[in-house]
């Protein structure tokens, strides 16, 4: 089954006159229940594709079908995970996770006791009374993640979600939304610039070139899950492919700044 | 310095921000122009109705030619801001030499700060008839008062522009070991100079109406003896045709400030403090 | 240092300030400028001859007329012209004339159309209250409008409950910091209305001392303006931070 079809998607901006192409013929296809990564340079448009899959921004051609139907806008299907976390600073941790239930779960009760499900299941128990300002950069995000599961979507939409957290913190990070991912079966897109965690993470890897953003390769991940770190990045079928998606992102680059 | 901190945030911003955003605001837009457009078109329709009441842009531009013939206006002004630019430079220098010792010695920082923040928070122009007694009614009053009323807006910026200039950079200069007076002039100095700019930036609005408050006082010659004149006859075309030149005077000050100090500190974004 | 250090050089400061105000004193004349001790008792005298109390008096019931006005259209006004853009470019050239005008012009066209009394000068303690507040949340709704509302937008949070629950609530610190910032400037407001409409209220207080060279008296007036000007600005700040603990910076 297919839970994302991008179909020749492109994108473009017009800004003073001027018009910059985002992304072009951007093809790609996501199973339903897996885990793809999307990886490239800064400024490739993987945020603004993952932005595109949320319908947060149009799409300026082409389709993207979700469960085989044409988005027009976000929906209760797809859930966001923001970079900067994007908590609202003067709600609770219980607070924000209820937020986007208000108006759909009727009874407080009930919005909070589905919060505290996904608090718990994100290891945050303890901290449902604190504000996002008492709380480490890893520790808002897994309320990001919580909050996002809390509407019980069908796909999860990550934006490069442990970019901002320190090198321990983001492998934590990482075992702990592999965890969640096999508990959950949600469908994941995972953006991200490290080479390193889309390997350790997903199922497959779309690696972007930039301007205008389109998908220049795509890998296969040849390991099963549970994954066991060390055993995954000993593997010497993970350094093979960490070479060559390094020598294809190089060589773009490369192309870019002659 | 949890204190410390508190009370110079207590400091940071009373007016200022918001007159960089109109004054800065070099994209027009179409939106503007309708907006000036509907505002002169209401005010003369309003004008024909009660001209006594809220005049109109045509009497108000006759009342402004009339002005400037046989008022004098153009030295009026010209006086005023002579006047405020002396003693605002004065102000300026005073400020900031405090604002670098304060920035530079904590101990001063630490003895004199709550009296600063007290100044700060003080509508200082309250002090004018004190001033005038001991400054009498010339033009001595005058530059004092400004000083007076501006100062204090120098101090806090040129001590945090200090304060984080020596802490970016302070490590970098011992390391190269440029040292005394090389420090404080190749260093400290620029380093703290967005900040000194932004100080001057908020407090170009406060110079002008210490300077107008004290003309309109004592009658001493200028923009504030426009003002009490209009106050005095009430006549609605006079003034209208005083408050327009007031604010063209403070939108000249402001876009002049604003300009010397992005040139000044080119290098680096606005700061607001 | 340890806070009780730092105070004890505050103490000291204040001391040494003291004994220069008073050796200075001891050589000129009282008009010019009297001892501490001088005007430690005019102010005894401003205080229980009703003076001080009757000033104050005045100029807080036109202060809380026009910090109530400005508070409402301030905040009113702000949110609507952070929210809704159009709005703000019609009408922004104006306000932002207005603001550039330095307050103390607009003195003849109130009195012009309000007259000197109560009203007039409420309405001109409201011109210096107002923009602050208005300002301050207008650029705060506008900080706020991308990233809370898009994510509002991603988890498909309705217009009206978006408003509700998230701009409102993103606008609170700005409130707050509006109409702190606001209050101080209406002081400004209210000492220009005692000198140049009619001088009642704490303004025309200081005005006649200074106009009578009662010299110490008038010190003893500076000086309660000083201390209403402080604990407005620090008390709200320190209110501020406690109704808003998340905002770290303003």
């Amino acid at each position: 089954m297919t839970a994302i079809e991008v179909d020749g998607v492109g994108k473009s901006y017009t800004g003073k006159g001027k018009r910059t192409d985002a992304l072009s013929g951007v093809r790609l296809s996501v199973p339903s229940g897996g885990f793809v990564s999307l990886l490239g340079p800064s400024g490739c448009g993987k945020t603004t594709l993952l932005k595109c899959l949320d319908g947060l921004v149009p799409v300026t051609e082409g389709e993207i079908r979700v469960g085989g139907v044409p988005i027009t806008g976000p929906g209760r299907d797809r859930a966001f995970v923001f970079q900067d976390f994007r908590l609202l600073p003067w709600r609770t941790v219980l607070g924000n996770v209820a937020f986007p239930l208000e108006g759909v779960v009727s009874s407080k009760a009930e919005r909070e006791e589905i919060a505290r499900r996904h608090i718990e299941m994100v290891g945050l128990a303890d901290f449902e009374r604190h504000h996002p300002h008492e709380l480490s950069g890893g520790m808002q995000q897994r309320v990001g993640i919580a909050r996002a599961l809390a509407v019980d979507p069908d796909i999860l939409l990550m934006d490069e979600p442990f970019g901002a957290l320190d090198a321990q913190t983001r492998e934590l990070m990482q075992i702990e939304l592999l965890r969640i991912w096999e508990l959950t079966g949600k469908t994941v897109v995972f953006v991200t610039h490290s080479v390193d965690e889309a390997l350790f993470l997903s199922q497959r890897i779309a690696v972007f070139s930039a301007r205008p953003g389109r998908v220049a390769a795509e890998f296969e991940v040849p390991f099963g899950y549970p994954r066991d770190e060390h055993a995954v990045r000993g593997d010497s079928r993970f350094t093979d492919l960490r070479h060559d998606i390094w020598r294809l992102l190089k060589g773009d680059t490369n192309a870019f700044s002659e | 310095m949890k204190a410390a901190s508190t009370l110079s945030q207590t400091v940071k911003a009373p007016s200022q921000r918001a007159w960089t955003s109109p004054a800065r605001a070099t994209g027009i837009r179409p939106l503007h122009v309708a907006g000036v457009a509907l505002a002169l078109a209401g005010w003369q329709v309003a004008g024909a109705v009660r001209p006594d009441f809220t005049s109109s842009p045509t009497l108000v531009a006759a009342e402004l030619l009339r002005l400037a013939r046989d008022g004098d206006l153009l030295s009026l002004v010209a006086g005023t801001v002579g006047t405020l630019l002396v003693g605002w430079a004065a102000a300026a220098v005073l400020g900031v030499l405090a604002g670098f010792l304060i920035g530079r010695y904590r101990l001063l920082a630490v003895a004199l700060e709550p009296y600063l923040v007290a100044l700060y928070s003080v509508p200082l122009i309250a002090l004018v008839p004190l001033m005038i007694i001991w400054f009498g009614i010339g033009e001595g009053f005058l530059l004092a008062t400004i000083v007076l009323a501006t100062a204090i807006m120098l101090v806090f910026p040129t001590a945090t522009g200090t304060r984080e200039s020596v802490r970016a950079y302070g490590e970098l200069a011992r390391a190269y070991q440029v040292t005394g007076r090389r420090f404080l002039l190749k260093v400290v100095l620029p380093g703290a100079l967005p900040y000194i700019a932004a100080g001057l930036r908020i407090s170009v609005q406060r110079a002008l109406m210490a300077v107008v408050v004290g003309q309109f006082l004592v009658g001493h010659p200028g923009l504030g003896t426009l003002l009490g004149d209009a106050r005095a006859r009430l006549d609605a075309d006079e003034v209208f045709a005083v408050a327009l030149v007031a604010l063209a005077v403070g939108a000249l000050l402001t876009a002049l400030v604003g300009w010397a100090g992005r040139r000044l500190s080119a290098w680096r974004p606005e700061v607001t403090t | 240092m340890a806070p009780a250090r730092d105070w004890a050089v505050r103490i000291a400061t204040l001391a040494v300030l003291l004994l220069i105000w008073q050796q200075v004193a001891q050589r000129m004349s009282a008009a010019i400028l009297p001892t501490p001790a001088r005007v430690g008792a005019a102010a005894g005298d401003l205080l229980t001859g009703g003076e001080l109390a009757r000033a104050w008096g005045q100029t807080a019931v036109q202060v809380a007329v026009a910090m109530a006005v400005a508070a409402v259209a301030g905040v009113g006004l702000g949110l609507l012209f952070g929210w809704y853009r159009p709005l703000d470019q019609l009408l922004s050239p104006l306000l932002g004339a207005l603001f550039l005008t330095p307050r103390i012009a607009l003195v003849p066209l109130i009195a012009l159309w309000f007259g000197l009394q109560d009203l007039a000068k409420i309405v001109l303690i409201l011109a210096f209250g107002f923009f602050e507040v208005f300002f301050t949340v207008r650029d705060g709704v506008r900080g706020i409008e991308r990233s809370y509302v898009e994510l509002a937008r991603a988890y498909c949070v309705p217009p009206r409950r978006t408003l509700r629950s998230v701009v409102l609530p993103a606008a609170r610190p700005y409130v707050l910091t509006g109409l702190r910032l606001g209050l101080v400037h209406a002081l400004v407001g209210v000492v220009l209305a005692g000198f140049f409409l009619e001088t009642s209220g704490i303004g025309g207080l200081i005005y006649n001392l200074g106009a009578a060279f009662r010299t110490a008296e008038l010190i003893a007036a500076l000086l309660s303006v000083m201390v209403v000007g402080l604990a407005v600005n620090v008390g709200l700040r320190r209110l501020e931070i406690r109704l808003t603990p998340w905002q770290v910076t303003r």
